[in-house]
């Protein structure tokens, strides 16, 4: 297995032209633009191996469609390098084109008057594929994603789901080695979203299709991509198995305990209390690996328990609570 | 890259490549002349906002004449000849639309969807332009031409030399068009305001290109200078060519002339959009 992708502390920087108040400050502007600095990627570090299916997760303006805009030729990094399959995409930008498939969800690639159809033989074109390889492709994705019932159709007459399937079909007739997505299964309805995440699983799985995927859901993570990358704020926070980011953000368990009756101040070694009310006592369990047993039998003997419970903080709250605290 | 890219880098190319890249070149020409004849209405609109602009220009050029035989050396049947096919088949074309398509391309971000794909972005543009093009050449053109000329009347052109040679200078015609709004359009990369450079080039075309007024009607000093600039290639040298203004070989050594500025303009375009390119800056999305 070899790296086809790497990113190694790559930066990209935005200059924003600032908007001066007033009319003054219009012609200043006019004049000699003011421009901020906004630093979308920051010294952001990775590589990705052949066959690998990566989610990229993150708030809005975390700088994804950033990053994947620099893996795909159409932005240069300020600084910093990135390489797909050995080339740096924007000084090589049509062979990089060349072999892999990009689907930006907010924007489609098809031609808008045009049925689906028309829009996969100038693909054939495009991507020079041959015609009987083009066929097959095109026969096995119109099954896969039921495209069938509206190949005819202009685009502008589908519905969104139906124009993301078409719009991801379209990105694979020419079997890429990479496949990048920007949010495939936003505004996509329960089902909608079943689909298609089945699909690119099955695409990673069956072909060896290298997937890297951006989402604020991270229910395409957990269907999809086995390695999660997050960003905030333009900087990497996690890149490893999804399993493994409670650990790494130090998510506490909580210890729940229930009694018969006010136990008075209880501490148990290397649990943090966090709340009391009546005869219920919370606490905050460090990760030393510890049962729910073996923190019971920590508690002084004779106290009065009627209940426990040790609670797993889900991934999403995991999240959830550090997005929180940054911002506080 | 290759035709298909416009650049001067022809050379590394070996046959099946060119052809491959021909092949690409046609197919988005087919598919966006196919998108334009989704829109019928906006093709009929076109076809008649033609027809008035062509029967304007005539009844102007016929208010100046009123009687005279010659004016600057041209009868008037000449001259409606002139407006008739300059304002069809060779200034028809809002080149200017190109400027704006860009610059909103890049405000958009849309801009990203072509260039995910492989090829090159000014050959994309060409290949797009072309095909409604095209269609317009038959479904406006022709049309406009066939009724107005059965009202007011057209000169051949003046010899069989001199219409062959204007077919080739309908070519170089459309191209040089292209390129120069090319040419403003990548410029947007820097300048943020395409409006302006829209604006810009809409003018410098109308009143250089002889589009408006043939540059036989110029001042000397302004006359001299418009005839060496490109834009002189898009209306007024060919219809030169069609009217017998020069000889063949005079004619023939313009058209030289004419692909001399295509070449430079194809280099500068390819520099600047290497240039561009690497700053290119994606909105949105
Ligand atoms: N062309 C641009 N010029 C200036 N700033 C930009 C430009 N494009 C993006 N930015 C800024 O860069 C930051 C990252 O943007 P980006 O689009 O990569 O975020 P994102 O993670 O994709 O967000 P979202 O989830 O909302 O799509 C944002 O602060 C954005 O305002
Ligand atoms: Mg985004």
């Amino acid at each position: 297995m070899s790296l086809i992708i790497q990113a190694d502390s790559v930066s990209k920087i935005f200059q924003q032209r600032k908007r001066l108040p007033g009319l003054s400050g219009t012609l200043r502007g006019l004049l000699k633009p003011e421009t901020v600095p906004v630093r979308a990627v920051e010294e952001i570090s990775f590589a990705i191996r052949a066959g690998e299916a990566v989610g990229y997760l993150g708030p809005n303006g975390a700088g994804k469609s950033t990053m994947i805009k620099m893996l795909t030729g159409i932005l240069a990094p300020s600084t910093g390098k990135v390489h797909v399959l050995g080339r740096q995409p924007v000084e090589e930008r049509v062979a990089n084109a060349r072999e892999i498939g990009v689907v930006f969800g907010q924007r489609s690639q098809l031609w808008w008057d045009l049925p689906v159809s028309d829009s996969f033989d100038l693909a054939r074109h495009i991507y020079r594929i041959d015609p009987a390889r083009f066929a097959e492709n095109r026969a096995e994705m119109v099954e896969m994603l039921a495209l069938g019932s509206f190949l005819d159709r202009p685009v502008r007459q589908l519905s969104l789901g139906q124009r993301m399937r078409a719009d991801i079909a379209m990105a694979l007739l020419h079997g890429p080695k990479i496949l990048f997505l920007d949010e495939p299964t936003i505004g996509l309805d329960v089902v909608a979203k079943d689909v298609v995440r089945k699909f690119l699983a099955r695409i990673n799985r069956q072909r060896g299709t290298t997937i890297i995927l951006t989402t604020h859901d991270l229910q395409d993570i957990e269907e999809i991509c086995p390695r999660l990358i997050m960003v905030d704020d333009g900087r990497l926070l996690f890149d490893g198995p999804l399993r493994s980011l409670r650990r790494s953000f130090g998510a506490r368990r909580r210890l729940r305990l229930d009694f018969y009756t006010d136990p008075g101040p209880i501490w148990i070694g290397g649990a943090r209390p966090v709340g009391s009310s009546g005869t219920q006592r919370e606490f905050e369990v460090d990760e030393d690996g510890r049962s729910l047993i073996d923190l019971i039998s920590a508690l002084p003997p004779g106290t009065p328990l009627r209940d426990a419970s040790l609670h797993e903080p889900g991934i999403e709250e995991v999240i959830r609570t550090h997005y929180q605290r940054r911002r506080a | 890259m290759s035709l298909f890219a416009l650049s001067p880098l022809a050379a590394r190319l070996t046959g099946s490549d060119l052809l491959a890249t021909l092949r690409t070149f046609s197919a988005f020409t087919r598919a966006a002349a196919r998108q334009q004849a989704e829109q019928r209405s906006e093709l009929l609109a076109i076809a008649f906002g033609t027809m008035v602009d062509v029967f304007a220009r005539i009844s102007i050029w016929r208010s100046v004449y009123h009687g005279r035989q010659h004016v600057a050396g041209v009868t008037e049947a000449e001259m409606i000849t002139y407006a008739l096919i300059g304002a069809t088949l060779l200034s028809h074309w809002d080149g200017a639309l190109i400027v704006r398509e860009i610059g909103k391309a890049i405000l958009s971000g849309q801009i990203g969807a072509t260039l995910m794909r492989p090829v090159s972005f000014p050959g994309a543009l060409f290949a797009e332009q072309l095909g409604p093009r095209l269609l317009q050449f038959g479904f406006v053109c022709l049309p406009v031409i066939t009724i107005l000329s059965a009202v007011y009347g057209i000169a051949p052109p003046a010899s069989l030399g001199h219409g062959l040679l204007f077919l080739v200078y309908i070519v170089v015609s459309t191209t040089l068009l292209f390129l120069i709004a090319i040419f403003f359009g990548l410029l947007s990369f820097w300048v943020l305001e395409a409006h302006s450079l829209e604006w810009f080039m809409r003018g410098l075309t109308a009143l250089l290109s002889g589009g408006l007024v043939p540059l036989w009607f110029f001042p000397p000093v302004l006359g001299t200078v418009a005839h060496a600039l490109p834009f002189a290639w898009i209306t007024y040298h060919p219809m030169a060519c069609y009217l017998g203004q020069n000889d063949l070989l005079e004619s023939a050594t313009l058209l030289v002339g004419g692909c001399g500025w295509v070449a430079a303009l194809a280099i500068v375009n390819h520099l600047l959009w290497r240039s561009a390119s690497r700053h290119v800056t994606a909105h949105g999305g």
